[in-house]
């Protein structure tokens, strides 16, 4: 595979593992064991069999008939809004999970930006009688109040965290931190393909099924495997990295993300990484991050707490600076039009990282015989307070 | 204790933007024997609420790494304390790691600590380069770090090798002493040959001494940041602190 990640765990010049050496053991233990673990027939079986009777897979691929018309061409969903929990986070948790498990660890600790990795993380916890910590920025806890009740029903400690922004990149550095202090017997499951090697690999790897099912389920719509694009959402880009994962080296397939511009790429209120980022280490991997001339991260924005990021992950930065993925900016208000046009015509609700997605069809148009695929990323239940606040302040949409 | 060093960690451009010569000045004159300059960071993740607090003033206050070298070279005649400088890749790597190499030289820098460098890549790609321009590299270990590793750090230590006497984040107070005891044991019985400076968690002359005893000194940083910040006078709060701390 020409994006595969190398021995030293870098995609082309992105990667690698900037850690502090105190926890040089755990991401030893961990890039030793993953694929050895993951391969195993134990695993296997067991994520499968949760996979399919806990989460509910495989997630249906939904031929979107009203935003097709609208739009002219063959739209088709990928429904990881249906899996358990509300997204395609739970995926990659369960893996995870039961990859910790088998490294004999006891204490889990997750960040959370939405809220969904958080959820995900503290329901698989629940059901393995794991005690589960959530770090989360103090401006996420607020605008994703649904989630952190949920959390709390689920049996977790929710930590706001108070540092920086107090959002997505705080919560992921106070996790750091807490797994220094607890190296021997904490997992660290981070939510998406970001952070030292091998955590992007391995998450990809766990999010795979979701392009794995639509190799699967392609040909009875369509009459051949594989679509003529991809449009994903990326914040960290797990979910993006999940639904582009089994075609990476088909020529054949367009991959296409969605970023968040915030108020736009230049406003300075900005999370589109790819426009304005440029190449250095955040969260212990080289890749694309927002930065100042003197190397200091500069605070994100985006109206979605998902994607309200500084960086994006190594494999992301890769793709899109080798040229074989094209992203567009999104803006706060394009995608909370993209929201209550799904709303409206498919009687679907996104959440808001998803509706950046669903807005790159306003921007690129489609040929009425492609087959396009949106990776319906997680639903907009977590969102209705801010989708309803920013519409009445806005005059609008329905 | 004589041959016992004593090193201290502090922000540049803390707790105000001017800060630094003058402590440096005081530190050097007070018999400290190693300073780390500590360039401040955005997101200082391997570091306790009091370096999240010193940085985030520090980097309001307008630290930039020009900066910091500007305020180095006016003091760099008046002073002999060998200046470590501390601080996390990112900024390093933004200012280029050769241009940041040459200026460091020329502000009397001796050596590094980049915490989030791993060994294999300062060896794969950086090390040719530092030893060309003569600016020293250190690493750190931990309880947890394998014999095997430990030998590796001492080898590469330029300076000191940075002993964190338990799996932490700075600025935390020490816990378990019986541990520690078995990891200053058997970093004893390895011989190696780098100075062994204990950091972390040391806050007062009594950490200091066992330190002294343990190993060939100590490192200081979150307890004197936490002894001058709010004081109408940083200078006399950073003399008395040593004075406080320091074995005679
Ligand atoms: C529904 C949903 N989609 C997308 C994302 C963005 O994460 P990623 O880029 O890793 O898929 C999130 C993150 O919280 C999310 O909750």
């Amino acid at each position: 595979m020409k994006y595969e990640v190398d021995q030293h765990g870098f995609y082309g010049d992105f990667g690698g593992a900037f850690i502090p050496e105190i926890l040089f053991p755990n991401i030893r233990e961990l890039r030793d064991n993953y694929l050895g673990i993951m391969e195993s027939a134990s695993f296997q079986e067991e994520f499968n069999a949760l996979l399919k009777h806990y989460a509910g897979r495989p997630s249906p691929l939904y031929y979107a008939e009203r935003l097709s018309e609208r739009y002219g061409t063959r739209i088709y969903l990928k429904r990881e809004d249906l899996n358990h929990t509300g997204s395609h986070k739970l995926n990659n948790v369960i893996g995870q999970i039961l990859i910790a498990q088998r490294l004999g660890k006891k204490r889990i600790i997750a960040e959370t930006g939405a809220g969904q990795h958080g959820v995900a993380t503290a329901t698989v916890c629940a059901r393995m009688g794991l005690p589960c910590i959530v770090y989360m920025g103090e401006k996420d806890v607020e605008r994703q109040a649904p989630n952190v009740k949920r959390m709390h029903m689920l049996g977790a400690e929710v930590r706001p965290v108070l540092s920086g922004s107090r959002t997505l990149k705080d919560a992921t550095n106070e996790a750091i931190r807490d797994w220094i202090q607890h190296v021997d017997d904490t997992y660290y499951v981070i939510g998406s393909v970001v952070g030292p090697h091998p955590y992007p690999d391995m998450v990809a790897r766990l999010q795979a099924v979701i392009s794995a099912e639509m190799k699967e389920q392609l040909p009875a719509a369509t009459g051949r495997d594989y679509p003529d694009s991809i449009i994903a959402c990326v914040g960290g880009g797990s979910n993006a990295a999940g639904a582009y994962y089994h075609y990476l080296d088909h020529p054949g397939v367009a991959l296409i993300a969605a970023e968040a511009a915030g108020y736009g790429v230049h406003s300075g209120k900005t999370a589109a990484t790819s426009f304005i980022g440029s190449k250095g280490v955040l969260h212990a991997s080289m890749t694309l991050l927002m930065q100042d001339a003197d190397g200091q991260v500069t605070e994100p924005h985006s109206i979605s707490a998902g994607l309200d990021y500084p960086g994006i992950g190594p494999l992301h930065a890769h793709l899109i600076t080798t040229g074989r993925l094209k992203s567009f900016p999104v803006t706060d208000k394009e995608a909370v039009r993209a929201a209550y046009e799904l709303s409206r015509l498919e009687g679907i609700i996104p959440a808001l990282e998803t509706a950046h997605a669903l807005a790159v069809l306003e921007k690129h148009s489609f040929s009425p015989d492609e087959v396009v695929v949106i990776n319906l990323s997680g639903r907009g239940d977590k969102d209705l307070e801010t989708f309803s606040q920013f519409n009445e302040s806005n005059g609008g949409h329905g | 204790m004589d041959n016992k060093k004593l090193c201290i960690f502090l922000t540049a451009g803390f707790p105000h933007l001017a800060s630094m010569p003058g402590m440096i000045r005081t530190l050097d004159q007070e018999g400290v024997d190693y300073i780390e300059i500590g360039m401040p960071y955005s997101d200082p993740l391997a570091d306790g609420l009091t370096i999240q607090h010193t940085s985030k003033v520090a980097l309001e206050n307008g630290m930039k790494m020009d900066l910091l070298f500007a305020q180095l070279m006016e003091i760099r005649d008046e002073v002999s304390i060998p200046l470590i400088y501390m601080g996390y890749l990112n900024p390093v790597l933004k200012y280029g790691v050769e241009k940041f190499i040459g200026k460091a030289k020329e502000a009397g820098i001796r050596g590094c600590i980049l915490p989030d460098l791993p060994m294999e890549l300062y060896l794969a790609q950086y090390r040719d380069l530092f030893k060309r321009h003569g600016l020293g590299m250190n690493f750190l270990v931990s309880p947890g770090t394998s014999e095997e590793r430990i030998r590796l750090a001492d080898e590469l230590s330029d300076q000191y090798l940075y002993i964190i006497s338990q799996n932490t984040i700075t600025g935390t107070p020490k816990q378990a002493r019986q541990a520690e005891g078995d990891f200053y044991d058997r970093l004893h019985a390895m011989h190696l040959t780098s100075e062994k400076l204990i950091g972390f968690g040391i806050a007062d002359k009594e950490g200091v001494e066992r330190a002294y005893h343990h190993a060939d000194g100590a490192i200081i940083g979150s307890a004197f940041l936490k002894a001058i910040d709010g004081s109408d006078d940083p200078v006399k709060a950073a003399r008395d602190f040593i004075r406080a701390v320091k074995p005679s």
